[in-house]
């Protein structure tokens, strides 16, 4: 079995290489502990079983993003037969960046030169060959999308399989940068001990106290690629590579290395002549520039060498001229508004509808099948009302997303691979930088003024899982579609000539808030790990159909799959909340319910808000499965026929202060069953998926007593 | 004459001389290639004024206003 490790920047035609190669038998899944995805599959390699995992893309190996953290780790640790590495050869300087610090790993690396049929197009070139001698590694020319060059790659990774050429990168680079990491690799012990992290080493000069401590050693390395797996081999790193980290400055290294006072002192004073010689050409310079500018010296001279040249393409000229009307300052925001008004009207307007009643249609339909197939074998009636108010409204009510869920996806497939998704985080960068978001995360929240679940699941979009996880904290208080209804209940009832204003005052009470939570967070929760905001500008690219079916496909199956369950079994157990009463029998009328009974039981805490009664507190309850159940919850309860009568029926239990009351805490509180489960899928953690829903009933409940008691004042 | 990197006029080309910011702002836009002598043509500002679209070794790149006016340049035929 053949490990090989897919390595790359973002853009650089990664994900289209790894569906080219691997088909359609991937394995999806995150990497433990985090929500970032991970992807794995098995192919054939020159008649051998290889398996290709996927690394998140990109731009360098620092101990700073999760994502850097996983693929240091990965090689490090895990220790893949081969890296292969797509490097996109328009855009070669950049890209050959993470080459050099992959080579730093000391692990067997092939280069595919990813788009060279574009670079050559237009009359430009590289020498492979010399490249690869200067680089110490295998550089084969491919075009992932035509899939062209396969072969020879193929037979490149199976070469360095079997005969791996381990690179020393640092000999390419300047003669401070090589003095200095000779320096540190003696003092660490030579080029074979990697006695720094060795295990028996590490216990030795540690107190006594730790040593029942069975993680510290898997600790150590962990820490080395900054992020720990089960899996996890012991494999020491290599010595080039600490060196250069030492001179870096990083911390995760510096920290948990377990060094004698004597190597400490003798890295102590490398580094600080390789800075001093540093400084007699840069002034000031520290020893992480003075690393980052040794490599882009290296990648000069291989340019220099490979006699690498590429001229202005047609494409340049297109993005150039694209980006002349897309982030044109007057045109920019009205095409982004029409742009994102279409992508609404369509998912959550007719075309979106459409799909979900027919999807609606097609579960009733089989529902309606399957209470007839169980009559006709005359099952029990508790049987009967599981199958349809259970199993198929609850499957229903799941399902009837998945068209929406689908429609959002392609558009955000299609605006990301045409490069418009960083023209749209350009734009709008500005409006979310105070509340330590960036523009990436404008996308997803927009989209939660249509549907939660969808946005929540959008937010895949945002590359870094901090400002995920903070963008599907806040995208909840964007009012969804489906609290509409309630509003426009209310408001007709109520507040008949101020009704508009009444809706739009809750929109924005819930714009308001989410800024306000987005400030605390970003002061306490989330007040490390925020990445700086620089953002590649790729060119505009023409989507690939395969590629973005393919993410439809993933999305649809894992939407299907993981929420499905969750939801389905929540929906069951709402539904036997809603049936049954305390001792297990099935109720005629809903008031002597658990459900109910719970309502009543939560019905105090409900009295400062203005409506302590168990009704409303049961519709409430019921509107966590659907937002449109609060209304019919209220129908029922109230036994109105019809809205008008509901209208009348409200008017007698609220006052209008309580009406609103009663609205600003249906805006804040949790979104349906589906967001939830989606925001436990995408949160990828139990602690803040509490943290979230803490958030939404915290923030309902005193948002609610606040506008009931203040305005009790004054009314 | 040393200036940061903002103030440069769309179009503007400046050699990088010094970057003053810290931690891992500092960490990631070097390694993106803002190294000293690297060189940079500001392409244009967003709309709202704030990000700047710079173009360097080949590609596109944008930051904020904010991380651009600690980076000096020294600007080309200036």
């Amino acid at each position: 079995m053949i490990t090989i490790a897919l390595a790359g920047n973002p853009n650089s035609g990664k994900t289209t290489l790894f569906n080219a190669l691997t088909g359609s038998n991937q394995y999806v899944g995150n990497w433990p502990g985090v929500t970032v995805e991970r992807k794995e599959a098995r192919f054939e390699l020159e008649g051998e079983e290889a398996t290709l995992v996927d690394l998140p893309g990109v731009y360098s190996l620092s101990p700073y993003s999760i994502e850097e953290n996983i693929t240091r780790h990965f090689i490090a640790q895990h220790s893949p037969d081969v890296v292969l590495n797509i490097v996109d050869a328009t855009n070669l300087e950049r890209n050959l960046y993470l080459t050099f610090q992959l080579l730093e790993l000391s692990r067997p690396v092939v280069v595919a030169l990813n788009l060279m049929d574009e670079v050559r197009k237009n009359g430009g070139g590289v020498d492979c060959a010399a490249l690869a001698k200067f680089l110490g590694a295998p550089v084969v020319p491919i075009s992932a999308k035509r899939r062209v060059g396969f072969d020879e790659m193929f037979a490149a990774i199976y070469q360095q399989a079997k005969t791996p050429a381990i690179p020393r990168p640092v000999e390419r680079y300047d003669a401070n940068t090589r003095l200095a990491v000779s320096e540190i690799v003696a003092a660490l012990g030579g080029d074979d001990s990697h006695s720094a992290f060795d295990e028996k080493e590490h216990y030795e000069h540690r107190d006594e106290s730790h040593r029942d401590d069975d993680h510290a050693a898997t600790d150590a390395h962990m820490h080395i690629g900054g992020y720990y797996d089960e899996g996890d081999e012991d494999h020491a790193p290599p010595t080039d590579w600490v060196a250069m980290k030492l001179l870096e400055g990083d911390e995760m290294i510096r920290e948990n290395a377990y060094l004698t006072d004597e190597q400490r002192t003798r890295i102590r004073s490398a580094i600080a002549k390789y800075i001093e010689r540093g400084r007699e050409t840069y002034p000031n310079i520290d020893g992480m520039t003075l690393v980052s500018t040794a490599r882009y010296a290296a990648i000069d001279e291989a340019m220099r060498r490979a006699q690498y040249r590429r001229r202005a393409t047609q494409k340049d000229d297109l993005t150039e001229r694209l980006d002349r009307v897309f982030v044109n300052k007057y045109l920019a925001f009205p095409i982004f508004l029409v742009l994102m008004g279409v992508m609404f009207y369509l998912t959550f307007g007719p075309v979106g509808t459409f799909l979900s009643d027919g999807v609606e249609w097609l579960v009733g339909l089989l529902g309606q099948a399957a209470e007839a197939g169980l009559n006709a074998i005359h099952s029990p009636g508790w049987v009967v009302a599981l199958v349809r108010d259970g199993v198929f409204a609850g499957v229903g009510g799941v399902v009837v997303f998945l068209p929406q869920i689908l429609l959002i996806f392609l558009f955000l497939s299609i605006l990301e691979d045409s490069g418009y998704m960083a023209r749209a985080a350009f734009l709008t960068d500005r409006l979310l930088g105070r509340l330590g978001l960036s523009g990436r995360s404008f996308i997803p929240m927009l989209m939660g003024f249509g549907c939660t679940t969808t946005a929540v699941i959008g937010a895949r979009g945002v590359e870094n899982e901090r400002d995920r996880r903070m963008t599907i904290l806040l995208t909840p208080f964007m009012s969804c579609g489906a609290k509409l209804p309630v509003y426009g209940l209310f408001a007709a009832a109520f507040f008949a000539r101020y009704q508009g204003l009444v809706v739009f005052s809750l929109y924005l009470l819930g714009m308001l808030i989410m800024v306000a939570c987005g400030l605390i967070l970003r002061r306490t929760v989330f007040k490390t790990g925020q990445t700086p905001f620089v953002m590649e500008m790729p060119p505009y690219r023409f989507p690939t159909p395969r590629n973005v079916l393919r993410r439809l496909w993933i999305r649809a199956k894992d939407f299907l799959t993981r929420a499905g369950t969750v939801i389905f079994a929540m929906s069951v157990l709402i539904w036997f909340l809603q049936s049954f009463s305390f001792d297990f029998r099935m109720v005629e009328d809903s008031a002597d319910s658990i459900f109910a009974a719970l309502g009543k039981l939560l019905a105090p805490l409900f009295v400062p808000l203005g409506f302590g009664d168990w009704q409303k507190v049961m519709s409430l309850l019921s509107g966590l499965v659907a937002k449109e159940a609060v209304v019919s919850s209220m129908q029922v309860l109230y036994s109105a026929a019809d809205s008008a009568a509901l209208s009348t029926a409200l008017a007698g239990q609220f006052t209008p202060l309580a009406a609103y009351a009663f609205l600003v805490f249906t805006l804040l509180y949790p979104p349906c069953v589906s967001a939830i489960a989606s925001m436990r899928r995408e949160l990828g953690s139990r602690k803040y998926l509490g943290m979230s829903l803490g958030i939404q009933f915290g923030t309902a409940y005193l948002a609610a007593l606040l506008v009931y008691q203040i305005g009790r004042l004054f009314l | 004459m040393e200036r940061p990197l903002s103030e440069l006029k769309d179009g503007a080309t400046g050699v990088v001389c010094e970057i003053r910011l810290d931690g891992r702002t500092r960490r990631r836009l070097i390694e993106m290639g803002i190294t000293p002598g690297a060189a940079m043509r500001v392409k244009r500002r967003a709309p709202l004024g704030d990000p700047l679209e710079v173009s360097l070794r080949g590609y596109d790149l944008a930051l904020r206003a904010e991380d651009a006016c600690k980076i000096l340049v020294r600007e080309a035929g200036a």
